[in-house]
């Protein structure tokens, strides 16, 4: 659920602060720029590797707990 | 599963071998690319040797898959292997060119993409793989028994890959025209019987090391070019953090074009400011119209994620995610440096005469204008730019008009590099669209009721021959759609994907996530979804008069933009039959046109209105009808 959230968060809410979000800059990009480009899709990988790494462990918790 | 437990073990070894040739040679083919790159061998082999060996690499792929059997890969190779039918060979291509032409916006493609990998790990993949339907056509006849949804949901999968069909044709046509020098529509016909000649000679064994290495090909095509421009420009070997420094310099160079009057501020597009091309809701509907249609993709949801352990699947998905991430975050950068190229070039004081070869080179097949003329040669050139130009003869930034499509591959000319390492993209895209257009193709077969797998097995030739009639039928279809070129590939292959996730993502949640979803409600979604889809697209662009007329209330037309539509209106009313009547009516239809809409959502971006249509119809309906866990619904 957490996992989703965030995921709606990058996807549609960064793209749509990117004017406000280009007043900062990040390794020399504008950061609306750059989130757009590259980091929600970093961001994506962040929640997935995180996601699984929970998931796994509750299905490793339910195994045990049979 | 074709194979039992006892063979799979005795297929297991010349699986291996199979594998292992193939890389070798796919990996051959890539270095003695790039060897020939270095050698300038474009000119000595002729560029059909390009051609030639896309095909090869796209035949060798298709027959090393018939000859691996039933192995299994691990997560990382089985989430290589999938990604080129995510970011399919008509993506690759126009990403960059949409991110090139569009700038900001543009990024909305790649966005959607990586959502969708996401969302597919997180809502789909673990669950689809638990059921143990081995494709979505399997499942969702698993999960809703009967002809309705069955049907219905064929009727989807076949429009939306043929729409997808016709995306990678134009690519593969655009390819075959540079290389080959012939007509675009020649160029289709030719790589639609390669696609065909592919799928005949495909076996149904596991192809996720094959798929990796073209994977790997295209990877490796995308990053040469952006990691030799990268270094060259700024020393930096990291094409994603280099082009940082092309974004500003491409930035300078602008406005001092604007500041010399050598461009025209009305054809700029600023690479960094966002929503010039689209409104904030279409980008939004973009990115949720590509996510939600990765993640219900019939031909992803296939072999390598299919009748696994749950970890295992969320795991081959996030390798897709990690796999599809690397690729996209290099299409801005090449869509950057193509279009700083260019600036530089008019920042130079290029004149007509002094052009570099490849604006001719795509000018020939009327893929570059210059001065609203296609550039053929230098003298149509110099002629087309007479009248324009004033007496220095410098051309103006609007004056070079390089059609977006072609910047996915035409990038290495573009950046004045070697023509072999356009040569080398080619030859991945090439192999991209013949490959990659194997599954779309296998998922309308099974969709439609034949077990190709079955029927290569008791060796039933009557299911055979239907199954290559059903591929036969779609590849004609999409070349024929593909000659048409109605729009950018980029429209034709979201569009597809758009179709994708308004008939099928809801019903797709239902099956997996909803036990209380029955039959009734899993077609009603559908029909529901897609049938909003069309409407809302034919009454945009076909019926808008009465469009507007029942709907003006939620256009984004205004007060202002109504008050003008009945303006129009009256006068058409007025008018005398005949011509008057006639202009009027084009008046009256161009504008409908122009505020036919509901809050200004067009495009794939009506995913945001139809995808809560189908959920509401699968809700709505499949309460009001039996609950399956009862046996009372069909």
């Amino acid at each position: 659920m957490l996992a989703l959230l965030t995921w709606a968060l990058l996807a549609f809410g960064v793209p749509m602060l990117a004017q406000a979000l280009d007043l900062i800059d990040i390794f020399a990009f504008p950061l609306g720029y750059f989130m757009v480009a590259q980091g929600a899709l970093i961001g994506f990988v962040v929640i997935g590797l995180a996601s699984a790494h929970w998931q796994d462990r509750r299905d490793r918790r339910r195994l045990a707990g049979r | 599963m074709p194979l039992d437990g006892e063979s799979a073990v005795s297929e297991k070894k010349p699986g291996v071998v199979v594998s292992a040739a193939t890389a070798a040679g796919v990996g051959g083919v890539i270095v003695a690319l790039l060897l020939a790159a270095r050698l300038g061998a474009l000119a000595a082999w002729g560029d059909g040797a390009y051609w030639a060996a896309g095909i090869g690499i796209a035949a060798v792929i298709a027959l090393a898959a018939g000859l691996i059997g039933a192995g299994r890969a691990g997560p990382v190779l089985s989430g290589m292997s999938l990604v080129p039918s995510v970011v399919s060979g008509a993506f690759f291509v126009a990403i960059p060119g949409a991110v090139f032409a569009l700038g900001y916006d543009g990024l909305s493609y790649a966005l959607g993409i990586g959502a969708g990998c996401l969302l597919m790990q997180l809502l789909v993949a673990p669950r689809f793989a638990a059921s143990g339907a081995d494709s979505l056509p399997a499942l969702l006849a698993m999960r809703f028994p009967g002809r309705m949804v069955a049907v219905v949901s064929g009727a989807i999968i076949a429009a939306s890959m043929i729409v997808a069909a016709t995306a990678g044709l134009m690519a593969a046509g655009l390819i075959g025209t540079r290389l080959l020098g012939i007509g675009f529509d020649a160029a289709v016909i030719a790589a639609a019987c390669a696609v065909f000649a592919c799928f005949i000679v495909r076996g149904e064994g596991d192809a996720s090391i094959p798929n990796a290495m073209l994977y790997v090909l295209l990877l490796v095509a995308l990053l040469v070019p952006l990691v030799i421009v990268s270094v060259q420009w700024f020393g930096l070997p990291v094409p994603q953090i280099a082009y940082a420094n092309s974004l500003w310099q491409l930035q300078g160079i602008e406005e001092d074009l604007l500041g010399r009057d050598l461009a025209d501020p009305a054809y700029m597009r600023p690479l960094m400011t966002a929503f010039l091309t689209m409104a904030p809701i279409n980008f939004a509907g973009i990115v949720l119209a590509l996510a939600a249609g990765v993640a219900a993709l019939p031909n992803v949801l296939a072999a390598p994620l299919a009748q696994r352990p749950m970890r295992e699947a969320r795991h081959t998905a996030l390798w897709v995610l990690g796999w599809c991430v690397l690729l996209l975050t290099l299409m801005p950068a090449a869509a950057t440096y193509a279009r700083q190229s260019i600036a530089s070039l008019i920042a130079d004081g290029a004149t007509a005469s002094d052009l570099p070869q490849w604006v001719f080179a795509y000018g020939k097949l009327g893929l570059v204008e210059v001065c609203e003329r296609a550039a053929t040669d230098a003298a149509t050139v110099r002629a087309a730019c007479s009248a324009s130009l004033d007496a220095s003869g410098a051309l103006r930034l609007q004056d070079i008009a390089v059609n977006q499509d072609v910047v996915g591959f035409a990038l290495p000319e573009i950046a004045g590099l070697d023509g072999g390492l356009t040569g080398l993209l080619a030859v991945a895209i090439l192999a991209a669209v013949l490959v990659g257009l194997h599954a779309p193709i296998n998922v309308v077969v099974r969709a439609l009721g034949i077990d190709a797998a079955a029927g290569a097995e008791d060796g039933s030739r009557g299911t055979r021959i239907a199954s290559y009639v059903i591929a036969a039928t779609i590849i004609v279809a999409g070349a024929v759609l593909a000659m048409q070129r109605l729009a950018p590939i980029i429209d034709i292959a979201t569009g597809s994907l758009a179709f994708v996730a308004a008939g099928l993502f809801p019903a797709l949640v239902g099956a997996l996530w909803w036990p209380r979803a029955n039959a009734w409600g899993a077609s009603a979604a559908m029909l529901a979804g897609a049938g909003f889809m069309l409407l809302y697209f034919a009454g945009q662009h076909y019926f808008a008069v009465p469009f507007v007329e029942a709907t003006s209330a939620l256009s984004s037309g205004g007060s202002n933009g109504l008050e003008y539509f009945t303006e129009l209106k009256d006068a058409w009313l007025a008018a005398e039959p005949g011509a008057e009547k006639l202009a009027a009516w084009a008046a009256l239809d161009a504008h409908a046109r122009s505020m036919a809409d509901w809050w200004g959502i067009g495009g794939a971006a009506t995913v945001l209105l139809a995808l809560p249509v189908g959920f509401v119809a699968l809700v709505v309906v499949s309460l009001l009808t039996g609950d399956p866990r009862k046996g009372t619904s069909p």
